[in-house]
Parts: C-alpha cells; structure tokens; sequence
C-alpha cells in the first residue's frame, strides 16, 4: 500500500442559507493513496462534488468549510490557507476536470492559446516553449493533429475532445493529484469509454493518484482501486474497490448494487426499491441517516452508527457490528419495498 | 445529455407569480417594501386628494387669487402660492391624480395592446410575428418622446389623447419582452407534452405558455410606469400636458419655470414628486426581480465552473 | 399477428439555413430511412448514442416533428399524413413519457389539472368524471390521492416522473414512447420507476417504444431491442440476441462500453460524424474496426440474418 497523498478527516462544508443551515458534507473521512484511483460514489445531493471542491479550495460564500475540518495534501493543511497560496498548489499540485467541459473552458479563446496558458500559469517558460509543450500534451491525451488543432475554438470540438483538452491542461502542471468530478457523465457511452481508458493510461504514464467523483457504479468497477459510498454528506462505506463492490457491507451499497439492471437480468426479478427520498441536508435524520429507508433498520439505528473496520473495510452502520440484528427483519420490510413500487 | 446529475446543492425552490403571495413577498424584500409604501401614500393621495384638500378643483383654496401670488409658505398656505395665488400644497395633492391617472392609463393600455399582440407573435410565429414586428420596429424607429409629442400635437391636449401618446411609447418594450419569454416558454418540454394530449394550440398558449411568460411583464411594469410617469410629465411641461387649470406635475413643473430664480420652491414641489414616483416605481421593480427572478437570488450557490 | 406500430422508409430531416436571406444550406438528417415494428403488447427498446436520431424518431411517430418522409401505420392508418382533427384522435392512443421529470410538468398547474388535461382535450367535460379518473389513475402509478391538489415542486424527481406516466396513461393509450424515462433519475429512484412502468405493462396490457441510451436498462426492459447510428437502424433483434450474440460492429462496440464488465473491449476509434454530411455507403464504416472497400461504396440494407435478427452490415451476412 502507497503512502496518502491526500488525508481529509472529519470535513464538514456548510452553506448558510436563508432557508437555514445546509450541511452537505457532514464529517467525512477519506484518504487517497499515491499512483491509486479513488472512487467517491453517490447520489445527487450526498456531498460527493462538495467535497471534491472542498479539496480544490472552490468553496465561495455562504458555504463555508468548518473549523475542526481537515483537509492534508502532500504534507500540507489545506484548510485555512488563503486564496492565494490555495491557488498557488491548484493547478501545479493539485488538478480538477469537470462534468461539463464546455463551461470550463473560456468559448473566446482558441484551446491552445487556454493550454499555454495553464502552463505559463505555474511553469516559468517562453511562449514558445509552451506552444510546443502543449502540442505534446494534445498529442498525449489523443487528440489527432494537435498542431492544427491548437487553434480551434471550443465549439469546434466535441464533446469528448473538450474533455481531452480540459485534461490536457489539468496534466500540464504534472500533478500529483487530479480530482475528476463526474468526468464523463455529460458523453456518450463509447466516449466514455475512451475517456476512461485514457485516464487509466495517463495514470500508468505519470502516476498521479485520481479522486474521481461519480454516481455511476459501473464506472466505479471500471476505474476504481479504491471506494468511498456516501450518503447524506458522509462516507458510510469505503475499502479497496473490488472488496466492496463483491461484499457490500452496508445495507445501501448493497442497494444500490442491487437497484441497477446489470445485462442480462431476467426481467422477471423485479429491481431492489430503495424505498423513500434522500433526507434533506437542513434536517439530516439524528441516527443513521439510511435508517428510514433501510430494509434491515432496527429500534439501534435511531443512534449514530459506529464504525466497523475490518482490515481497510470500514462501514458506518449498526449491523457488521451486530449481525443478530438483521436477520429476521428482512420479511418484514421486503413488504413495505412492496408496496413502494 | 442524458445522465444530467442535479448539481448538489442546489435546491429549486418554487416561486409563484399568484397576487396573494407576490405582494407578500414583496414586502419581505427591503426596497420593494419601501417603493410598497411610496407607492401607497401616492395612491391613497390620488384617492383621497379631492376630500383631504376640502373638495373640487375649483374649491376656494385653488382658486386663483392674483392678490396672494407667490407668498412664502404660511399657517394657511403650508407651501404658499403660486403665481396666480393658488395653494401649492392643494395643487400638488390634485395633481397626484392626473400624473399618476395618466401613468397607469398608459402602462394598462400598453399592456393590454402589447400582451396579445407579442403573445400571438411569439406563438404563432409566421406571417403575424412578421406584420408585429415590423410594426414594432417602425414605431421603435422614432425617438419614443419626439413620437408622443407628435402624436399628442396632432389630436390635442388632452387626459385621453395624452394615455394614447404615452402608451405609444411604451407597448412596443411589452410586445418584445412578451414575444422574447414566449418564444423561450413554447419549446418547453411541458408544451410539447401538452400537444401529445391533443390540447389545443390556443388552449396552450392561455394554459401553459402565458403563465409561464408573466414573470418579466410584471417586473417591467412597475418600471414602465415610471417612463411613462415621465414622458407625461414632459409633455405637461412642454404645455401638450392637461388643460388648464387642471393641476398636473409636468404642468406645474413648466408653468413654474419663470420663476426659477425667484422663487425656486415652485419647481421644486412638482419636481420632487416626480422623483419620488419614480423612485417608488424603481424601488418596486427591483423588489420583483429580486423576487422573481431565481437566478439574480441570493440564495445558496457554489462556483462550479472555474478553471483551475 | 399483425404489428400495432408499423414505420415504413421514414425521414425526418431538418433543414440548416443560413445567411441573410435564410436560404436552406443542408439538411441534418436525423432520421434517416427508419423501418420498425412493433407488436402488441412489446416492449421494443430504441438504443444509442446521442444524435443518433433515437429521440426524433420517438417524436416524429407521435407528430409531435412533422416526418419529411415515409409512413408510420398505428392500428392499420397511415398516421404520418392524417390531418389535425383524425390526428387528435389518434392521440389517445399514443402517449409519450418524457425524460426531464421537472421541464415536462407545468410548474404554475395542479397536478391533477396537469393529469387531467388530456381527459379535458378529449371530450370528458364533467368534472366529477374527471376527478374519479384522476384519482384512480394516480392510485395506479402509486401516488395518493391528495396529490392532484399540489404543485409539481412539491415532488420528488421520482414522484414527478410518476406524474408523468399517469398524465400519459390517463387516457388509456395502446402504445406508449417511453423517451429516457429514468436517465434524469437518480440511481436508486431508476429502479422505482423502471418497476413501475414494467408493473404498469402488465396492468394496463401497454405496447411500449422504450427509448434510452443505456443498454443494460434497455435489456432490461425490452422484449426486443433496435439499435440506431447516425439515422439509420443497424440491428434488430431479441433482447437476448443482442445481449448474447451482437452482429452489427457497431452494437458489439456498444455492448463493450457498458462500464464494470469483464470482457474484451472493443474502444472505438474517433467520433460520430456529422448528420450533415454522413459517410457515404455504411455510416458506421469511418469508425468500424472491420470496414473493407465494399463499404464506403454501398449502403447496407437491414436484412434478415440466420439467426432471426435483422442486421445492416455487409460482413454479418
């Protein structure tokens, strides 16, 4: 097992809202290891991208990360630093892509003319030197012809060589960690997959360790190394990837797992219902937080759970702690899923 | 695309552009609640003028009394005279209703010429949008107040002439603003939904595309009040305004200009009225967007898009 | 037995013009000669990437795009070419759920306005007989009766989606195009709604179009699967078929680029060319790890294959 490259402990980001107190993330746990993929799974509103952009420092007014939170990259505390020297580590360090690359990239210049720019950003070298570093680097993330290419306008590219040349620039500064938020949700699916095996490929050629955001489990078995599933702005399972996604611990990664029509299924099993709503970030529920929708949920549940840690496996739940508690309640809220459907 | 992931935290939060609840919401809104209480001393002037200043127009104390031209406030005369020896403070209470009579006529009649035309212009499309838009374009090609002037020189002064020029000005701004935000609200997937029902084209625009295109009407409108507030105060001034002696700000404002040197508060009364109708009409259409518009709402938001 | 659906040679292209004068510069053709069936009581899944004309295909059944050309025989009428007022009526029978659960309900009705429109555009004036219809389709699609009296932004994505099947299904269609109806969704509110259209099938004897870009969904859900490129159908076969034993390249490339498998992946080379201007011969050809000469010179016609399935390739045969 590598050494961390990024430790967060007990990372809670609030956003002050007029309608009160959201608190997205809400004392999460992680560490991505040099040269590994981590995988942070989710659904809409658990606090995966928060958290991504926690890390990144991108968290404007009213959220705010909260004091006792911290975030250590490369030996150094992130939280608390200031704009400036978290800019100073974004970008060289420190790189994200996101889910939409078109936004990200500035439509009124050409892509090279934004590449050289990222380099020239954190690397003191001539235009020139730049010019040709980014044609490297087109050429490195596969886009074909990259002297002719340079000039192009976003709108130009598709969608999945826009994110090619979004992770050009993040690659530009040889990062040690590059944080991808749903990367490919917005492609194709055959785009997809040339996305993701370019990432693979780049990981092998430079060895950065990459903390990917997604809510997609099928891309987490293709990418991940590592997992972490969250819900309702924490972490409630997390462990090496394959150990996870075959021996699911906690009631809602095995839901999950099990709520998505996989080929070949028979349509005559029904899909597992995971019955209700994600509860709401101004209330979250005082126990567990899955509890209400929880076949296996139990008169304990109504506490915070610990967490049980067997080897790098952890889970955040009443039952691996207790296994006498989930037998025997399954009939009964099988036939609450029931009528939910 | 396809696997659109809602972004985290944001939560859509429903507003609604129902009367009940917009005026509440209005008043919840710092500015909004200001220009609100502006606004409702210059209506309950409008209203109670005539009762509060003891009676007609003609009543005594607006009579013109050349003996008492021009005196310095008084117990009697709380802002003095004017200079045919008419109370000021009366004047100005009376004539809060003819400024704000001929505002409202105005933006009411831009709105119910514009609402329908840009609506069906939007809607339908094709040759009707061409005919509106052009006819837009043609009255737009004027200078909006040299247009009013015109018009109001040609039929005569006048309280009806006067709306008419006014609104002239103004319903072409209604029919590019209904037509933009109908344009926009036709390609929404409910319309299209409603269509796979077999609803009615002329049922979807009163059911689903004009409810939904509301929103900028009524933050423009308290704005367009303003203008025309404005353009009718210039026409006054210009002597195109009411007939004398109908007191009426713009017409004050322009019988007035003589004695700018000496007597300055002559101007000043009318003039500062103006400014506060405007200012409350301001106040109130920044209150509604902020209200209305969910973007320009501060509210919960996260940077999302930045390079890094 | 005879199909419910019956697309024949159908076109749907929309013109590109520009300059001042507007003048047509091309066509984007995003249907493209489209020949299907459908039986009663079938599921057909409609898969493929975006832009492949999957969702105008949907449409232009429907009339909700005019088709440029070709027929679409429901119920043995050509409705491609029936006008406004026989077209109204055909409606009823052919309904459309949307995928954008939040843009495709009217944020300023009532739910149960909103479910009940159809039943209001199709002659059902007595309001009593309205509301008993409602509630009992809302019951269907498991929502409580106290719904119709909200607004939309008082549900949840799934929720609302349920609103949108019962408005689509308040009329008691025979066939119903289900356009991505869960790719908006969240993953555990996915398998709520694909339950309840599958539950919905058998309730209400449906014939669905099942319209989505992820194939293990569409395996899921369909009894037969119909995979499109760039306007044109490629393959149609069995679900299992397919799943089990591609014959189009392009299928077998899309089958592999199903994320967390294990298997040998094919990862196609380049991108979707333009409908603009698309490849001469077989459209697949530029990015077709097999294509030989024969393919830039002529199209391949969707034939018969052995197996049962009908496949548009040259080397498949």
């Amino acid at each position: 097992m590598t050494e961390p490259v990024l430790e967060i402990r007990d990372l809670r980001t609030y956003f002050h809202t007029i309608r009160g107190v959201y608190r997205a993330v809400d004392g999460v746990d992680l560490t991505v290891r040099a040269g590994r993929t981590l995988c942070v799974v989710g659904e809409s509103g658990s606090g995966k991208s928060a958290t991504a952009l926690s890390v990144m420092g991108l968290i404007e007014a009213p959220g705010e990360i909260q004091p006792g939170s911290r975030i250590r990259f490369d030996g150094q505390e992130l939280v608390g630093l200031s704009d400036r020297e978290h800019r100073r580590i974004r970008g060289r360090d420190l790189s994200m892509i996101f889910q939409e690359p078109m936004t990200s990239l500035d439509p009124v210049y050409p892509v090279g003319h934004q590449i050289v720019e990222a380099i020239r950003a954190h690397q003191p070298v001539s235009r020139k030197a730049a010019l040709n570093r980014a044609v490297e680097l087109m050429a490195l993330v596969g886009i074909p012809s990259p002297e002719r290419r340079l000039w192009d306008y976003p709108h130009h590219l598709s969608g999945g060589m826009r994110q090619r040349v979004m992770i050009s620039i993040a690659l530009s500064s040889h990062p040690k960690l590059l944080v991808a938020d749903e990367p490919t949700t917005a492609l194709d699916v055959t785009i997809q997959a040339q996305i993701l095996e370019l990432m693979r490929d780049l990981q092998k050629k430079m060895g950065m360790a990459i903390m990917m955001i997604t809510h997609d489990l099928g891309v987490v078995a293709e990418m991940a190394d590592d997992v972490a599933v969250m819900y309702a702005g924490q972490i409630v399972e997390s462990g090496i990837a394959e150990e996870v996604l075959t021996n699911p611990r906690h009631p809602y990664t095995e839901a999950l797992l099990h709520a998505v029509p996989v080929l070949g299924m028979s349509r005559d099993e029904p899909l597992r219902v995971i019955p209700g709503v994600v509860p709401s970030p101004l209330e979250w529920p005082a126990g567990c937080r899955f509890a209400a929708r929880c076949r296996y949920a139990h008169e304990r549940c109504a506490e915070p759970p610990p967490t049980a840690t067997v080897g790098r496996h952890q889970t955040r739940c009443w039952l691996p702690v207790d296994r006498s508690i989930g037998t025997g309640s399954a009939t009964r809220t099988a036939a609450a899923g029931e009528v939910n459907r | 695309m396809t696997d659109a992931v809602v972004d985290p935290v944001s939560i859509p939060v429903p507003r609604s552009a129902r009367p009940d609840r917009l005026l509440r919401r209005l008043w919840r809104h710092r500015s909004s609640r200001l220009g609100l209480i502006l606004l409702g001393l210059i209506l309950a002037l409008v209203v109670l003028g005539p009762w509060l200043t003891g009676g007609s127009p003609s009543s005594d104390m607006a009579y013109q009394n050349l003996a008492a031209s021009l005196q310095p406030p008084s117990a009697a005369h709380w802002l003095g005279t004017d200079q045919l020896g008419r109370d000021e403070l009366v004047r100005l209470v009376l004539g809060a209703r003819y400024t704000i009579i001929i505002g409202l006529g105005a933006v009411a009649t831009g709105v119910l010429v514009g609402l329908p035309l840009g609506a069906l212009s939007g809607f339908y499309r094709g040759w009707v949008d061409l005919v509106v838009q052009r006819l837009v374009d043609v009255v737009l090609a004027f200078p909006s107040f040299l247009l009013a002037l015109a018009l109001v020189a040609v039929l005569g002064p006048g309280l009806r002439n006067l709306i008419i020029g006014v609104a002239l000005t103004s319903f072409p701004r209604f029919v590019r603003l209904i037509r933009a935000q109908v344009l926009s609200v036709r390609e929404r997937p409910f319309v299209e939904a409603a269509l796979a029902l077999g609803v009615s084209r002329g049922r979807i625009l009163w059911r689903h595309v004009l409810p939904n295109s509301m929103t900028p009407v009524i933050v423009q409108t308290p704005l367009e009040l303003g203008s025309a507030v404005l353009t009718a105060a210039g026409l006054g001034f210009l002597g195109l305004g009411v007939r004398q002696p109908t007191p009426e700000w713009g017409t004050m404002l322009g019988e007035s200009r003589d004695f700018i040197f000496s007597n300055p508060a002559l101007v000043t009364y009318p003039g500062l009225c103006i400014v506060l109708v405007i200012l409350a009409v301001n106040l109130l259409g920044d209150g509604a967007r902020d209200v209305l518009d969910p973007r320009l709402r501060s509210r919960i938001k996260i940077p999302r898009r930045r390079r890094t | 037995m005879t199909a419910l659906l019956s697309v024949r040679g159908l076109k749907t292209h929309f013109p590109v013009r520009a300059g001042a004068l507007r003048r047509t510069v091309g066509q984007i053709r995003a249907v493209d000669g489209v020949d299907l069936d459908i039986m009663p009581g079938e599921t057909l899944g409609l898969v493929g990437e975006s832009g492949c004309g999957k969702s105008t295909l949907g449409r232009s059944i429907l009339r909700l795009i005019e088709p440029t050309a070709g027929q679409v025989i429901f119920d043995g009428i050509d409705v491609a070419t029936l006008d406004a007022r026989r077209m109204k009526a055909i409606r009823r029978d052919l309904q459309i759920i949307f995928q954008d659960p939040v843009g495709s309900l009217n944020p300023r009705m009532h739910v149960g306005d909103i479910v009940g429109e159809g039943l209001h555009a199709n002659g059902v004036r007595s309001r009593a007989e309205r509301d008993h219809r409602i509630k009992e389709i809302l019951a269907a699609v498991g929502l409580d009766a106290s719904a119709a009296g909200r607004f939309p932004h008082e549900f949840s994505g799934g929720q609302r989606q349920r609103i949108g099947i019962a408005r689509a299904l308040v009329l008691r269609p025979k066939l119903i195009v289900a356009d991505e109806p869960v790719s908006a969704l969240d993953v555990s509110v996915q398998s709520q709604v694909l339950n309840l259209l599958a539950a919905l099938r058998q309730q209400f004897s449906l014939t669905y179009l099942f319209v989505a870009h992820d194939l293990a969904v569409v395996d899921y859900m369909s009894d037969r699967v119909a995979v499109m490129y760039l306007g044109r159908v490629v393959e149609v076969g069995t679900a299992r078929q397919i799943r089990t034993n591609p014959l189009h390249p392009y299928t077998r490339a899309l089958l592999s680029a199903v994320p967390g498998r294990e298997r040998q992946r094919i990862v196609l080379s380049g991108e979707v060319p333009s409908p603009l201007t698309p490849p001469s011969g077989c459209r697949f050809r530029t990015r077709c790890p097999m294509a030989q000469e024969i393919c830039a010179r002529v199209e391949p016609a969707l034939d018969a294959h052995p197996s049962g399935a009908r496949v548009a390739c040259h080397l498949s045969h």
